[in-house]
Order: C-alpha cells, then sequence, then structure tokens
C-alpha cells in the first residue's frame, strides 16, 4: 500500500513527464501492432492460399515466435542503433508471427463445403477472399491481434532499455534506484493498458464467434 | 414431344485423375423441365460426372453443351451463376443470415434491393420457410433439415434453369428426407427448372427422377425411366441392382398401364377407373376398397382400356 500510494505520487509529483511517456508507450505499441498487421495478414493469407511456400513461410515465424522479446531488441541494436525507432521495428517484429499464424489457420480451417459453395455459385477469387474467406476468419485474425497486442504492450516496458522510452523509462529508472514506487509507476499503468486491451479484443473474439456459430 | 435442343448435352466426356477415371467416355442429353437422378454406389463417379457440369471439375476429354453453347467458350464464373448448385452439407455461409446466403448470387449479379428482397421471401415461401421467421437468423440458428432448405432457396434465387444437386438429403434423418423429397418434386413441378439429382438411394432416385441415371464405375450402365428400368435391364448389373428391392418396387414404381396385357378401345362407362400411369399399389388399392369391381386401367393419350380383377393381380404382378 505504501508503494502504491508512493506510485501515485510519484506520478502526481511528474505528470508532464509521465504523460510523455505514457504517449509514446501507446503509440509505440499501436503502430507497431498496426505495422504488423499490414503485413502479416497479407503474407497469412498469401501462405493459407499457396499450400508448399506456405508452409515454409509459417514454419520460419513459428521460429521467429521462440525468440525473446529482449533478444529481439537487443538484436535490432547494432542495425539501427538506440532510440523510438529501433524500438518500434523490434516490435514490430514482435506482432508479426501471432497474427500471421492465427490468419493463415482461420483460413486454412474453413470448411471445404463452404468454399465449394462459393465457387459452384460463381464468386471470383478475390469476391471469395473478401466477403468469405476474411470474414470467417476474422475471429481468429481478431485472436491474434490479441496475443500480439498483450505482447507488444508489455514489451514496449523493455524498449526503454535501448532508448526508446515509453512507461519502461520507470521500471528502468526505478530497478536502478532500488525504488518500489518509481517502478510501480511504469508498471502499473501498463499491467493496466494490457487488460484493457484484452477485454476489448476478448469481447470483439467473442461476438464474431457467437455470430458465425462457432460457439456450440 | 418438341423438337427443342437439349438443355444439356454431355459429348464423350471423360475425367482421369491420374491412374483413376472416374468418368469413362460418359455421353447423355437432358431435355429441359426433366428431373434428372443419377443413382450409383459411393466412388462411381456421380459427383465427379455432376461437377463437370459447372465445371467444378474440368473433363479430360469430351464438350459439355448447355443450351447448345460450349461450357468452355463461357466464362466458368458466369456459367455457374446460371446454374443452382445445392451440396450435401449446406454449404451455408456461417457469418451471413439466412436472407444474405440466399441473396449470395442476386448480390453478385448486383440486382437492386428490392428485387433481391422480394426474391428472397419467394424462395422462402418456396422451401416452406416463413420468410418473417427465418430472415435474420444464421446457419447455426437451423435445424439440419432447415439449413438444406435454404441452400435450395440460394441455389433458386437467381432462378437459374438447372439445378445440380449432389446428395442434398443425404444427412436428413428419413421423416424429413421424405418430406424434403415431396416439396422438391412440387417445386419442379411448379418452376419447371430442370433437375440434375445425384443420390446413393434407390428409393430416393426412383421416388423424384423422370429418369433415372444408373451409374457404376464411370460408366452409365442405363439411362432410362422406371418402367424401362425394371422391365428391360440393359445388362445383369441393373437387373442386380434393382432385383434387391424389385418385388415391392413393382408396386410402388410401376405404372398401372404395365400390368395390362391385353388392351381394349374404351367403350362403355368408366366408373371404377385408374390412369395407366398411377402406380401399381393404387391399383391394389382400389381394389381391395372395392373388390367385386374390376379396376379400369385408362390411357387417354390412346383412348384405351385394360382391366384388372382382384382374383387376377397376383398373377399380373408376378408376371411383370
Ligand atoms: N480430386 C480427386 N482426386 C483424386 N481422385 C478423385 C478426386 N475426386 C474423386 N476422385 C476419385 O474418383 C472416383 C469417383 O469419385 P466421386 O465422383 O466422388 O464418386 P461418388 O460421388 O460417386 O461417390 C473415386 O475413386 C474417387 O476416389
Ligand atoms: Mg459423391
Amino acid at each position: 500500500m505504501k508503494w502504491l500510494a508512493g506510485a501515485i505520487e510519484y506520478i502526481h509529483e511528474n505528470q508532464a513527464a509521465f504523460d510523455g511517456n505514457l504517449i509514446i508507450h501507446l503509440e509505440l505499441s499501436f503502430v507497431a501492432l498496426l505495422v504488423a498487421m499490414l503485413i502479416a495478414i497479407p503474407i497469412g493469407i498469401y501462405a493459407a492460399r499457396h499450400v508448399g511456400a506456405g508452409s515454409r513461410i509459417i514454419g520460419f515465424f513459428n521460429a521467429v515466435r521462440v525468440v525473446p522479446s529482449l533478444a529481439i531488441l537487443v538484436l535490432v541494436l547494432p542495425l539501427m542503433g538506440m532510440g523510438f525507432y529501433p524500438a518500434l521495428l523490434a516490435l514490430t517484429i514482435l506482432a508479426i508471427p501471432p497474427i500471421m499464424i492465427n490468419t493463415y489457420s482461420g483460413i486454412r480451417r474453413i470448411n471445404r463445403n463452404t468454399l465449394e459453395a462459393a465457387d459452384g455459385m460463381g464468386m471470383s477469387v478475390t469476391y471469395r477472399l473478401f466477403k468469405i474467406e476474411i470474414p470467417l476468419a476474422s475471429s481468429q485474425i481478431v485472436a491474434g491481434i490479441r496475443l500480439a497486442s498483450i505482447e507488444v504492450i508489455s514489451s514496449a516496458t523493455l524498449a526503454a532499455f535501448i532508448g526508446g522510452g515509453g512507461l519502461g523509462t520507470y521500471v528502468v529508472m526505478g530497478m536502478s534506484m532500488y525504488d518500489t514506487s518509481i517502478m510501480l509507476a511504469g508498471a502499473l499503468p501498463v499491467t493496466g493498458i494490457a487488460l484493457i486491451s484484452e477485454i476489448v479484443f476478448s469481447l470483439l473474439e467473442y461476438g464474431l464467434r457467437k455470430k458465425h456459430g462457432e460457439l456450440d | 414431344m418438341t423438337n427443342e435442343q437439349p438443355v444439356i448435352q454431355v459429348d464423350n466426356i471423360t475425367k482421369k485423375f491420374g491412374n483413376v477415371e472416374a468418368v469413362r467416355e460418359t455421353s447423355f442429353t437432358v431435355n429441359a423441365g426433366e428431373f434428372i437422378t443419377i443413382l450409383g454406389t459411393s466412388g462411381s463417379g456421380k459427383t465427379t460426372l455432376l461437377k463437370m457440369l459447372n465445371r467444378l471439375i474440368e473433363p479430360t476429354s469430351g464438350a459439355i453443351y448447355i443450351d447448345g453453347e460450349n461450357t468452355k467458350d463461357v466464362n466458368v464464373n458466369i456459367l455457374r451463376r446460371r446454374i443452382g448448385y445445392v451440396i450435401q452439407q449446406h454449404g451455408l455461409f456461417d457469418h451471413w443470415t439466412v436472407e444474405q446466403n440466399i441473396a449470395t448470387v442476386c448480390n453478385i449479379l448486383k440486382w437492386d434491393k428490392q428485387k433481391t428482397a422480394q426474391r428472397i421471401d419467394e424462395t422462402l415461401r418456396l422451401v416452406q420457410l416463413d420468410p418473417a421467421k427465418y430472415r435474420k437468423r444464421h446457419p447455426h440458428q437451423l435445424s439440419g433439415g432447415e439449413q438444406q432448405r435454404v441452400g435450395i432457396a440460394r441455389a433458386l434465387a437467381a432462378d437459374p434453369k438447372i439445378l445440380l444437386m449432389d446428395e442434398p438429403f443425404g444427412a436428413i434423418d428419413a421423416v424429413n428426407r421424405a418430406k424434403l423429397q415431396d416439396e422438391l418434386k412440387e417445386i419442379q413441378k411448379t418452376t419447371g427448372k430442370t433437375i440434375i439429382f445425384v443420390t446413393h438411394d434407390i428409393d430416393e432416385a426412383l421416388k423424384l427422377g423422370n429418369r433415372t441415371m444408373l451409374f457404376k464405375d464411370g460408366k452409365i450402365q442405363q439411362f432410362d425411366n422406371k418402367n424401362e428400368l425394371f422391365l428391360h435391364p440393359q445388362n445383369e448389373f441393373v437387373g442386380d441392382f434393382l432385383g434387391v428391392s424389385k418385388q415391392l418396387s413393382k408396386w410402388r414404381y410401376l405404372s398401372a398401364k404395365s400390368l395390362i396385357k391385353q388392351w381394349k378401345p374404351v367403350g362403355g362407362q368408366l366408373n371404377n377407373a385408374i390412369d395407366a400411369d398411377a402406380i401399381v399399389a393404387k391399383v391394389v388399392e382400389r381394389l381391395l376398397k372395392r373388390p367385386a369391381d374390376p379396376v379400369q386401367v385408362v390411357d387417354r393419350d390412346e383412348n384405351k382400356v385394360g382391366y384388372v380383377r382382384l382374383n387376377e393381380i397376383s398373377e399380373m404382378v408376378g408376371a411383370i
């Protein structure tokens, strides 16, 4: 309780700096997620439609997935140096695999009869993709984005280690000063943001699954 | 009979999957408004044959003409929008409501909203579903039979001339299947669609088809109406295949005229007449109701009549 009160007090005393770091944290997370979606969803769709190349692509990104987030952050250092953009790059790399793998499997598990019916009714390839396949895979794509967002929001904390700023700044500072209150001033808001994102995406995923009859 | 060109003309098509010849050198024609059933055991090539008609499968050799036009010369998507297609596991789009599902082809063809809405209601009524109750439902909120009905409504929505159906009632329980069969037969009569219906169920094939194509090992064994199939099986396989249920089937599928050996011109009063195309069971039913009176089997086209008496019926059926 003492630490919590200390954290709140610390935030109040450094409100302007805190707001700045909060915005950087949100910006890092949001932009990384958005860029990752723009890359991962098309590649996931491509992989799902090209069986041979597809399984190799997915295999590669499954391998990327086991690299720890801190390792990815450290790996971009020699390439791009310190700062916001290297952190953004690292977080984007981190967010790509879950979104891509879920897009791939979401499209692959669509019932063959459904696709045959679509073809049999005379849908063109793109019409079928946008009207049938992507919507039917959407709950699983959203699940991938949900997983990626948790990973990105929490790993954005580590961005402070490579000078990317964000709420991780307080964790790094608190650790070096042995001050738990300062650490919590960073850690608690990160937890809160992660929780909100988890809830929002879960609700969206649930809504889609319910609509598609995937819950029974 | 008119001398119109056939709606479907299949000219010597073969389909090979690697070494497997799923369909072999098959030719046949279908006329407008016919209800054709394709009957055969699993793996005989029925689905392959059907899918070649809407080019979901391309034949290895041979050609298919629809309304005289080689289907190869038509854009494949345009061809398919003109042919209704219904499969066993409904294949409805789970993320769409019933009305969106039915409107699939109308929307691809960019029909205006009002015309589409009207058509949705029409087809829903045609398959015995109350539009107000079902329009906004999702496929998972329907029973198996209702899903299959929506599948049929969807296939009919853009008013195609031809309907292809691949074991559409295969997964439905017996009671509902019989109901759906009756309804489909009625729909075919009222709409005049040309239907090609694949099944492995003898009763279903004989009940629904004006003509039935018996299919085995990728080849047509015989393509005829029921009477011909039973009375003149063209090979041993056809005889054996139908023979399994022959005694029962005679009553249920053969027409009354096949009982009559001696025809007379219609002369006197017809007070116990039955149409020559009615099934044998109807004759028997009538005899049991009025045991003293001979039934008059009347062929109105040829203005002739034949008589069946109760004490002769079992002999006559046996003689078919
Ligand atoms: N896509 C395919 N690839 C390879 N073989 C196939 C394919 N489709 C069907 N076959 C084979 O062709 C034969 C006929 O199959 P099918 O037309 O599905 O029969 P049916 O519908 O009468 O059960 C079977 O031996 C089946 O294994
Ligand atoms: Mg089949």
